[in-house]
């Protein structure tokens, strides 16, 4: 026994001491580097990459795929999480940066509210890039586009004998309950709906305002997590999710059958998604091998055909996305994202004083 | 004289004031930061805007009523279904005992969010059942989302902890009571109530707060199942990694609103507690009956069906991780494929991290409970009586405050610590030491101490005395209480959902991550591993312990 407690003691010292170490970056390479023009394949490469995202598994074993064959040596560990969760850690972790890259979640819409934990740093293809996908603020490369739609379950909606084209069918009350939005407080896709809310029914407008609230009193239902509304409507659990092209077209990809994607007639538009090295990411190079991969005509070619399901912002990466509609078919509208992001907090509160008003 | 003088600065005095260094860099400065960042706006100057906010914006306001009542109900809901199941289960001779009795264990001790997780596919708007009941017969169930939800998972899951405290209850009653109670003609239902309730009624009431407090500051179940249903603990949450770097802010005022809601509850608790502070102990305990006839039947029936039910969410995920499935769609067949995926998701890693920062906690925990204890009891002082109270001040964080607390105070230079195993063992041993320095100091109190001055009169320094006669004799209390801990350490999500990263993930956080992004295989084949690894610990304890007696 006496053994016992002393080699407790022992370990337990140990480990107070033992893992302070575990977790020191390898080096303190890179920091804030300027920008260099590396060409495609710096084979040299080595190591590890963390990278945070909030995009889907589909898409990030194609990046994996893609970015593996020109760097083969690069180990590539993926966080999943939702962009808050991600963007949370980040910051927790500033002291002492875990992580290396993240991709997905940062969106136009964002503003520089993130400016302190990302590195300072766009790539060359920036250039390629027309204004409306520009960094906003120089810190996010922006290099997908995410449209919202409706994912519409078409058995159910067939049982109730309804023909979903927009936002007024949403009101039909055999929809009440069936109907499912993640949270515009913590998800990024929420938000993006609600900013397409309000850029068709115009912004911050009584009109506006009226159509959300007759949305919340057909019970709505509001989410934690903003995968739910694509996968649960093919789930059957909810008959419409308002959610963004990547999350319905990739069930479809999938081979779901029984869902459809809407873009609703009063129109669609959409923020452009980036990604941002970590500020003092440990893997610094290889961070910016990937955000450069992610902006450049041929990585962005290769994802766009490998993954079908994605649009991108390089006007110089040509693919097929046989699970995308083609431009025409869609009622574009214009969003102002500086109006957006000046207003998002403001939107965000007379959201949730109406969800208390109408839920109690 | 001067030899008792001298003695003072022994060993003792090191171990108190080490106590106190790492209380206040772990406890007293993580606090000190989340009410800094509460009150501190972001050009340092003082407000209680965010408390303001809070309170006048019923959207928030809302969940701490929203989690009262969830709260009471589960609280009232347990006792309804607990006190029964103990009743038939102290004073009738059923069969297979031991069964109901693990069964229920391992019920209370599952992972916090496999219940809700696996409650909804089977019963969530396409789950199994509802699924079955609405083609086979046009019945729809309704929701299970939002408060009902929350209701059912945590009542099942929780309604073992007043079993388990009403057994002890019921065991102390006197059988000659109860003859009394007949003899002058109270019987039957009446007497169960108006005798064997009242006699019990200090225990009743010590299980119904400590359901209500477990339920209250419970994380995963509302998460996962809450839905609509906005309660207190998951706010934080979602203020945390709400998007933004302000809410932080509005997270640490919630957490400081937290933190004084509970202790709040454990005063009260404490109050009632002594206000029905009395002790029976049976002289001729109950003669156990032999249940006959229809009675016989429908108590064995409430007992196997209640706790089938409770432990059908745990079979479930098991039987799912084998079977074959594409993310969100289950496909027919069986397999081992969800455990290859697993295995490429970090599984090897996670299992690692559980063992080594589990037994690394469990480790410190065992170490420093032991100590305190003996400071606590054996030398008693001001210092030492600082850290007793301190020791307590956990009881009163929620998980989530915990970690958020962590996260704001190391996460800058120096003390850079956020994303490290430490911290997370840290989070770990704050969480759970309170409960087993508690247990080590009532052990160490039944210890007297004239067995220790003996060994001091035949030679012994009081170290020697320390490790080759008090901590052995401590060590049984100790073992037993030391693997409840562990299960609960090793299930724990509130606190490292904050905490986590790739590299110092645990199962639980990889089943969490798995079952958030919506892959059932995946998340089952992890959630199947996490509940094995709680089965096993436990029924080492049960064999190891070899007592129907088990403090939660």
């Amino acid at each position: 026994m006496k053994k016992l407690i002393a080699t407790m003691l022992c370990l337990s010292f140990l480990m107070f001491v033992g893992c302070g170490s575990v977790s020191g970056p390898a080096s303190s390479s890179g920091g804030t580097a300027p920008a260099e023009t590396s060409e495609q394949s710096d084979k040299s490469l080595s190591g590890p990459l963390i990278l945070y995202s909030s995009m889907t598994e589909n898409d990030l074993d194609n990046l994996l795929k893609g970015f593996g064959e020109l760097y083969p040596d690069i180990e590539i560990e993926v966080v999943n999480g939702s962009a808050g969760e991600l963007t949370a850690r980040i910051a927790a972790e500033a002291g002492n940066p875990q992580g290396d890259v993240m991709w997905g979640g940062l969106n136009s819409g964002d503003g520089d509210i993130y400016s302190d934990i990302f590195e300072h740093w766009v790539t060359e293809y920036e250039a390629d890039l027309p204004d409306a996908y520009k960094s906003p603020n120089g810190y996010y490369n922006m290099d997908h586009l995410s449209t919202i739609v409706f994912c519409v379950n078409t058995d159910l909606e067939k049982e109730l004998g309804l023909d979903i084209t927009g936002y007024s069918d949403l009101l039909d009350p055999k929809l009440k309950g069936k109907i499912v939005l993640s949270d515009p407080n913590s998800s990024s896709a929420a938000w993006n709906n609600l900013a397409n809310i309000m850029t068709v029914f115009g912004e911050d407008s009584d009109e506006a305002w009226d159509y959300i609230e007759k949305l919340l009193r057909n019970d709505i239902v509001i989410s934690t997590s903003s995968s739910v509304c694509f996968k649960a409507v093919a789930d059957g659990e909810y008959v419409v999710g308002l959610t963004y092209e990547d999350g319905a077209s990739t069930l479809l990809k999938a081979g779901a059958t029984n869902i459809k994607m809407v873009y609703p007639e009063e129109g669609a538009s959409g923020f452009a998604f980036g990604c941002a090295i970590v500020k003092g990411a440990p893997h610094m190079e290889a961070a910016k091998a990937m955000v450069n991969y992610l902006m450049s005509p041929e990585g962005q070619a290769y994802l766009g055909n490998a993954l079908g399901t994605l649009r991108f912002t390089n006007p110089k990466a040509k693919y097929v996305s046989p699970y995308l509609p083609d431009d025409s078919e869609i009622n574009w509208v214009i969003r102002d994202n500086n109006w957006l992001r000046n207003n998002k907090e403001n939107i965000l509160k007379k959201w949730n004083e109406l969800y208390t008003k109408i839920r109690g | 004289m001067m030899t008792k003088i001298r003695k003072k600065f022994d060993i003792w005095i090191v171990f108190t004031v080490s106590f106190l260094v790492l209380f206040a860099l772990f406890l007293i400065y993580p606090m000190l930061g989340i009410l800094k960042e509460s009150v501190i706006n972001r050009d340092g100057q003082f407000t209680v805007s965010e408390f303001t906010k809070f309170f006048s914006q019923p959207y928030y306001s809302k969940t701490i009523l929203n989690s009262f009542k969830v709260s009471i109900a589960i609280t009232v809901v347990t006792l309804l279904i607990g006190i029964p199941f103990s009743y038939f289960y102290s004073f009738y001779r059923l069969k297979g005992t031991k069964f109901l009795f693990i069964v229920s264990i391992l019920c209370c001790m599952s992972a916090p969010f496999i219940g809700a997780y696996s409650w909804i596919l089977l019963l969530g708007r396409s789950g199994v059942i509802t699924q079955f009941l609405k083609n086979s017969i046009g019945i729809n169930i309704g929701s299970i989302y939002g408060f009902n939800g929350i209701l059912l998972v945590q009542s099942l899951k929780l309604f073992p902890l007043v079993f388990v405290y009403m057994n002890g209850a019921f065991k102390n009653i006197d059988n000659s009571l109860l003859e009394a109670s007949a003899n002058l003609g109270c019987t039957g239902i009446k007497r169960f109530i108006k005798i064997i309730l009242g006699l019990s009624m200090p225990t009743i009431l010590a299980a119904s707060l400590v359901v209500f407090m477990r339920a209250f500051a419970d994380f995963g179940t509302p998460l996962l199942i809450g839905e609509g249903y906005r309660t207190f603990p998951v706010e934080i949450y979602n203020q945390y990694v709400g998007e933004g770097v302000s809410n932080h802010s509005f997270a640490a005022a919630i957490s400081v609103i937290a933190i004084c809601v509970t202790a709040l509850i454990f005063f009260i608790q404490k109050y009632a507690v002594s206000k029905f502070k009395f002790s029976i102990n049976a002289l001729h305990s109950i003669e156990k009956k032999e249940p006959r006839g229809i009675g016989g039947i429908l108590m064995h029936a409430y007992c196997y069906i209640l706790v089938s039910i409770a432990f059908l969410p745990q079979l479930y995920v098991v039987y799912l991780s084998f079977r074959n499935s594409k993310q969100a769609v289950l496909l027919p067949g069986f397999s081992l494929a969800s455990y290859e995926a697993a295995a490429n998701k970090l599984l090897g890693r996670s299992i690692k991290n559980t063992i080594v920062m589990g037994i690394g906690a469990l480790a410190i925990i065992i170490v420093s409970a032991i100590l305190i204890a003996y400071l606590v009891v054996r030398r008693s002082s001001f210092a030492n009586n600082a850290i007793d109270t301190l020791s307590m001040l956990p009881y009163i964080m929620p998980g989530s405050v915990i970690g958020i607390a962590l996260v704001i105070a190391f996460g800058k230079k120096p003390l850079a610590l956020t994303g490290t195993m430490a911290i997370m063992i840290v989070a770990l041993v704050i969480r759970r030491m309170p409960y087993t320095i508690r247990s080590a100091i009532a052990t160490l109190m039944q210890i007297p101490q004239s067995i220790e001055e003996a060994g001091i009169s035949l030679g012994a320094s009081k170290l020697k005395t320390f490790v080759t006669i008090t901590v052995p004799m401590m060590t049984n209390g100790i073992i037993s209480g030391a693997i409840l801990s562990w299960v609960t350490i090793v299930t724990e999500l509130s606190s490292a959902i904050i905490l986590y990263n790739n590299r110092n993930i645990t199962l639980t956080m990889s089943a969490y991550v798995a079952i958030s992004r919506g892959n059932y295989g995946l998340a089952a084949a992890f959630s199947s591993v996490l509940t094995v690894l709680t089965i096993v610990s436990l029924l080492i304890y049960l064999v190891i312990s070899k007592s129907e007696d088990i403090k939660l």
